[in-house]
């Protein structure tokens, strides 16, 4: 018996990585799953679980590939409960890179990154609404929400923090990253909009800001062969898939999670001030 | 007040609004502006908004890579290269969650065509003439949502698209910054509440509440905020500007300079 006994979730990015790991957590607590992914791996998943899962090659910067993965889902199970919008890329990108580069490089970052998790939001979102309720994952990364920022959060919790007597950390992946961070930023805009849009539909949107997991994306800075040292210092995936079951249990909505390295993996208190206030007159 | 003479300004969607008020001020500082706008009366607007700096205007939509290669041009020739960039031109739209999944995709390539793929283009061209010119200025207009909330209305939940497309130009005032320090070319977002312009107008077809309208601020208080944001000399920040509050640039923190989110 599970919790999730009678949901259905959706992951995408499920063949490797952080969303392999979160789609084996949602099963384990009696989840079916919905899976899509470009690598052919994502089908393996089928074999290795008990639970139902239903694996699609489809990529999510790719209109038509999105409505096929969760129409056909919604077809195949008759209701989606549950989506974890992982799928996600890098690539290091300049301001001083040549054209081609650049447009190659936002089709395929900004496409997979922030394209992505709207599309699959929007493909799925009609359907929530009609259900009458929800749960929206964004996944996302700690260059956006890290250890002293947003204003509240404090090392007091942290003893090990790496940033502890260097004041809070600067945001940002760094210079190479302008492609990867604004696709990750925008992600904001959808979370925080739609976390508002859907609270009268019951439908909660938020987002997890993770900082280094042990994952493929990460492995793959390392070039599959990090320092003991590194390696050791990496959050685990299962500990911050056992944060994200707690969350979609949790009620909350319209918030970013943190996860920085040397905090513990736990879910943080409710936000006492909220991305936005309500009563802005240009609203409906 | 600050002196461009000789420096060389493109300010995007340059006709109305902010972008005439940014133009009008760097022209009025003796900056030379190429502005271009979708309208068709941005060579007219140009023409009114000359001195002491030249002002020459063009039709060009942001969002077509071929325009954007016509705008740098027309700077490069017109007034020897490209020294401040003012990524103003930006498409706002009601994008609600219920509407169609064929609405979303086309909305998408509209919004984003425009206020991040448009702005990550033309930066791409302007960078290596900045740098040509051993320096130079990227600011980037965003909203004052991106900061954190002291205001009603931040992050309004019938514009996802519009939001995102602000919010993402943090990663790219973070990092062009670190990237293009030792270049000399600085680069910060404005982000401005409610400002009197056409386009916050013409969400009421003209006819704005009048008592919500005598709080907004004006565009010339904001394209003076970003005339002393580049006599600064300060990189890798927004600058705030809230209504009710004074429109000024902020003391820049000696360290930690942090985007919050």
């Amino acid at each position: 018996m599970g919790v999730f006994d009678d949901k259905v979730a959706v992951v995408t990015g499920a063949a490797v990585g952080l969303g392999n790991t979160f789609a084996r957590a949602l099963a384990a607590e009696g989840a079916s799953l919905a899976v899509c992914d470009v690598r052919d791996e994502n089908a393996d998943l089928a074999d290795e679980l008990d639970s139902p899962v239903m694996a699609v090659h489809a990529d999510v910067s790719d209109a038509d590939d999105v409505k096929r993965f969760i129409d056909g889902a919604i077809d195949y199970y008759g209701q989606i409960d549950i989506l974890v919008s992982n799928a996600g890329v890098w690539r290091a990108s300049l301001p001083t890179d040549d054209m081609d580069k650049t447009i190659d490089d936002y089709d395929v970052v900004v496409g997979t990154n922030l394209k992505g998790v709207f599309l699959c939001g929007r493909a799925v979102i009609p359907h929530m609404i009609e259900r009458g309720s929800g749960e929206i994952i964004n996944v996302n990364t700690d260059h956006l929400h890290t250890c002293g920022a947003p204003f509240e959060w404090d090392h007091g919790d942290a003893p090990d923090c790496p940033w502890q007597a260097d004041g809070p950390r600067p945001t940002g992946g760094g210079p190479a990253m302008d492609l990867y961070d604004a696709s990750k930023w925008g992600i904001n805009g959808l979370t925080f909009g739609w976390s508002q849009a859907l609270e009268p539909h019951n439908i909660r949107v938020n987002a997890l800001c993770m900082g280094a997991t042990d994952s493929y994306m990460l492995r793959s800075f390392h070039n599959f062969d990090p320092s003991p040292e590194e390696e050791a210092s990496w959050m685990k995936a299962e500990d911050v898939a056992r944060v994200m079951l707690e969350l979609i249990q949790d009620g909350r909505t319209g918030e970013n999670i943190g996860f920085a390295v040397g905090h513990p993996v736990v879910l943080p208190a409710r936000r006492t001030n909220p991305y936005y206030i309500p009563g802005d007159p240009t609203r409906d | 007040m600050i002196d461009l003479s000789g420096r060389s300004a493109i300010v995007t969607g340059g006709a109305t609004g902010l972008g005439r008020a940014f133009a009008a001020a760097l022209a009025a500082a003796g900056a030379d502006v190429t502005l271009c706008d979708v309208r068709e009366d941005a060579l007219a607007v140009a023409e009114s908004l000359a001195g002491p700096g030249r002002v020459q205007g063009l039709v060009a939509d942001v969002s077509k890579r071929a325009d954007l290669e016509l705008l740098v041009d027309a700077a490069r020739e017109g007034y020897g290269g490209v020294d401040l960039l003012v990524h103003n031109a930006g498409r706002w739209a009601r994008t609600p969650v219920s509407d169609a999944y064929e609405k979303a995709v086309v909305d998408w390539d509209e919004i984003m065509g425009t206020n991040l793929r448009g702005l990550l283009l033309l930066s791409r061209m302007c960078v290596p003439l900045m740098i040509e010119r051993g320096g130079g200025d990227i600011v980037n207009i965003s909203t004052y949502y991106v900061l954190p909330a002291k205001s009603p209305g931040t992050n309004p939940p019938d514009t996802d698209l519009y939001n995102a497309s602000k919010w993402a130009l943090n990663g790219f005032t973070q990092a062009w910054a670190m990237a293009l320090a030792e270049q000399n070319i600085r680069v910060n977002g404005v982000c401005m509440g409610p400002t009197d312009t056409e386009m916050l107008r013409g969400l009421w077809k003209g006819d704005p509440p009048a008592d919500f309208a005598a709080t907004w601020m004006q565009p010339e208080e904001i394209a003076q905020l970003m005339l002393d944001l580049i006599e600064d000399g300060r990189s890798g920040e927004n600058i705030g500007a809230w209504i009710g509050e004074p429109v000024a640039l902020s003391p820049s923190p000696a360290r930690h300079r942090t985007i919050t989110g």
